[in-house]
């Protein structure tokens, strides 16, 4: 679009403009300054004073917790975002061959229900499901096949893996809307080409719709990658340190100790606000590159 | 496709056999997709028919080793104990926190993603952009600094911020994402129609609200249902600002009611229902719209 004024001409929409400005600024841009200005700052209530970048060199050499987190997180990742995009593409597949359109939105919408509900409630869920024991939903299926029992939520091996698996079945329902409505894009003549000429489901699978849904599937992993960096609520809701109740999560023996909540802890729970603000800003600076990624491909996505 | 196959279907009509193995091909191909299909049904649908059942069976069933399909109790009373237990207040709360960001935001989003495309300028190219990175910005690393700011203003100007529903709104009244997907809409309102509003000597504010509006009300009916969504499942802007239990929302409500009854299952079983059912009414009315707009847009997850 070719603007040439530096102000819109009606008085509503420069009003608006600086509404915008204030809004943002105020509650977005200055708080985040404000972080990397305490990150520089030992501050508890009541105390505070500039210490430069003793919070960072704390974290980075000392905070065995920092690095810890930091790895959770990423393992997190690891775990969910192959799942949700192998999950959500076969899924997208599947229905995009289904001829029945009332079928086919019924299913849509049967799979997209628990990307809707509310997390909080879904973690109890499965909770609930996880018990240890024979007494919960997976132990007894896995006991038919005389497996288990496991003690998931409440062992270090699995606890990341269980709330990895409840993501994996919540987001999945969205990575396929988004990849039906990739699929959907493709123009049908690429596929009665490739019939002609041959191709069988398999070829055309691998030699045309993967290839053509590069731009959904850079958005969909972007997308779902930042999703899994900033997770939170499973952790708060179903993790605890000592396996039964209590008021620190991240556990056992820190194995869902995610970087969110690290952050939280710190700052929130403990209030080390420099110390907390600190860890903050790093993982600003993660997830802006994490971002630039996204930029670069929805411009990709863009051109395509 | 189908249509490949079924003409060559039909030239080998000489050898019947063939066309039975054909018809079996495509039937087998058929059924094992229904198959599929089905098996995940099952995979994303039981886990609520899990908690379903697990609320509704009474105490002693809900302890049974192994536990039992099919409910052979049927009691209510984990329902009436749990909304006795204050949830009455936490769906309140959790209303008026989800509901208020909701109006308020479809409105916003509405007018900022007008101001952008129908009186374009550099600033607000600018603003869009700035608008546009602070998608990229996650909340918890500025939540303390917010906090603080939420404290100044209530020393300063003596209105209270800290436990309040305004304190709880105040972020969210302007979204990133709704200025985006309102923007996308004004895409698709003719500037002619504005131009014969202003002719007609409407103000910018009329033609905003009587003839913008009304075209984009399908993109704001989606808009609100998504976030209202996102807010009603937001746990932790109020775990910082809702102080006391009065204040809490169902979020909340939920994680203390864990600490609380961790062992009592039918209690815990019966507030996630109770949670999910308003969400899930609202997405069996309005499903269509809620998946076109995450499909069009593709929005946080």
């Amino acid at each position: 679009m070719v603007t040439e004024a530096w102000l819109p001409r009606s008085g509503l929409g420069r009003a608006v403009l600086a509404l915008c400005i204030g809004f943002f600024g105020l509650l977005i841009w200055w708080p985040i300054l404000q972080t990397f200005w305490l990150s520089l700052q030992f501050k508890r209530p009541g105390e505070q004073y500039f210490v430069g970048l003793q919070n960072f060199r704390f974290l980075l050499f000392e905070d065995p917790l920092f690095w810890k987190s930091l790895s959770v997180t990423f393992a997190f990742v690891g775990m969910t975002v192959p799942g949700v995009v192998v999950l959500g593409l076969f899924l997208a597949v599947v229905l995009n061959g289904l001829k029945n359109l009332t079928l086919r939105g019924f299913f849509t919408s049967l799979y997209f229900v628990p990307f809707i509900v509310p997390l909080v409630a879904v973690a109890l869920v499965w909770k609930y499901m996880y018990l240890p024991g024979n007494q919960g939903l997976l132990n007894t299926l896995l006991s038919f096949a005389d497996v288990g029992p496991i003690r998931w939520l409440n062992s270090s091996d699995w606890a990341l893996p269980s709330l990895a698996m409840l993501r994996i079945w919540k987001i999945s329902g969205y990575a396929m809307v988004l990849f039906l409505a990739g699929l959907q894009s493709i123009p049908a003549v690429y596929y009665e080409a490739a019939a002609i000429d041959g191709a069988n489901a398999w070829h055309r699978f691998w030699r045309i719709t993967l290839p053509l849904l590069t731009p959904t599937m850079a958005f969909v992993v972007v997308i779902t990658t930042i999703g899994a960096m900033l997770e939170f609520t499973t952790v708060y809701v179903m993790t605890t340190q000592t396996g039964t109740t209590g008021l620190d999560r991240g556990g056992p023996n820190f194995a869902t100790y995610v970087m969110s909540y690290h952050i939280f802890k710190t700052a929130i729970t403990n209030q080390y606000e420099g110390l907390g603000s600190a860890n903050a800003a790093i993982f600003f600076c993660i997830m802006v590159a994490i971002g630039y990624l996204q930029y670069r491909f929805l411009k990709v996505r863009h051109e395509y | 496709m189908a249509q490949v196959h079924t003409t060559t279907a039909r030239q080998d009509v000489v050898r019947p056999s063939a066309v039975q193995l054909a018809w079996l091909q495509r039937r087998s191909g058929s059924l094992a997709l229904y198959a599929v299909l089905l098996v995940f049904g099952i995979v994303f649908a039981f886990p609520f028919y899990w908690v379903l059942s697990a609320s509704v069976k009474d105490i002693v069933e809900i302890r049974a080793i192994p536990p039992t399909w099919w409910p052979h109790s049927f009691t209510l009373d984990a329902y009436s104990r749990v909304w006795s237990e204050k949830f009455a207040r936490f769906f309140l709360n959790s209303f008026v926190y989800a509901g208020t960001v909701t109006l308020i935001d479809v409105f916003t989003s509405a007018l900022i993603g007008f101001v952008l495309i129908k009186h374009p300028s550099r600033l607000g190219n600018i603003v869009f952009w700035t608008i546009l990175s602070a998608t990229m910005v996650p909340f918890v690393t500025y939540l303390l600094p917010l906090f603080n700011l939420l404290i100044q203003v209530q020393d300063l100007l003596h209105v209270p911020m800290i436990n309040t529903y305004w304190g709880m709104i105040l972020p969210w009244m302007i979204s990133p994402f709704g200025v985006f997907l309102m923007r996308q809409a004004m895409y698709s309102v003719p500037s002619e129609m504005l131009d014969a509003a202003r002719i007609d000597g409407a103000s910018d504010w009329t033609t905003f609200w009587r003839v913008v509006v009304p075209l984009v009300k399908q993109n704001m009916a989606a808009l609100a249902l998504l976030v209202f969504i996102f807010r009603y499942d937001d746990l932790l802007w109020p775990l910082v600002v809702a102080q006391s239990a009065n204040m809490y929302p169902v979020t909340i409500g939920l994680v203390e009611f864990i600490g609380e009854y961790f062992v009592e299952y039918d209690l815990y079983t019966a507030a996630a229902v109770m949670a999910i059912v308003p969400v899930a009414l609202m997405y069996l009315v309005l499903q269509r719209f809620i998946i076109e707009g995450i499909a069009t847009q593709g929005l946080k997850g």
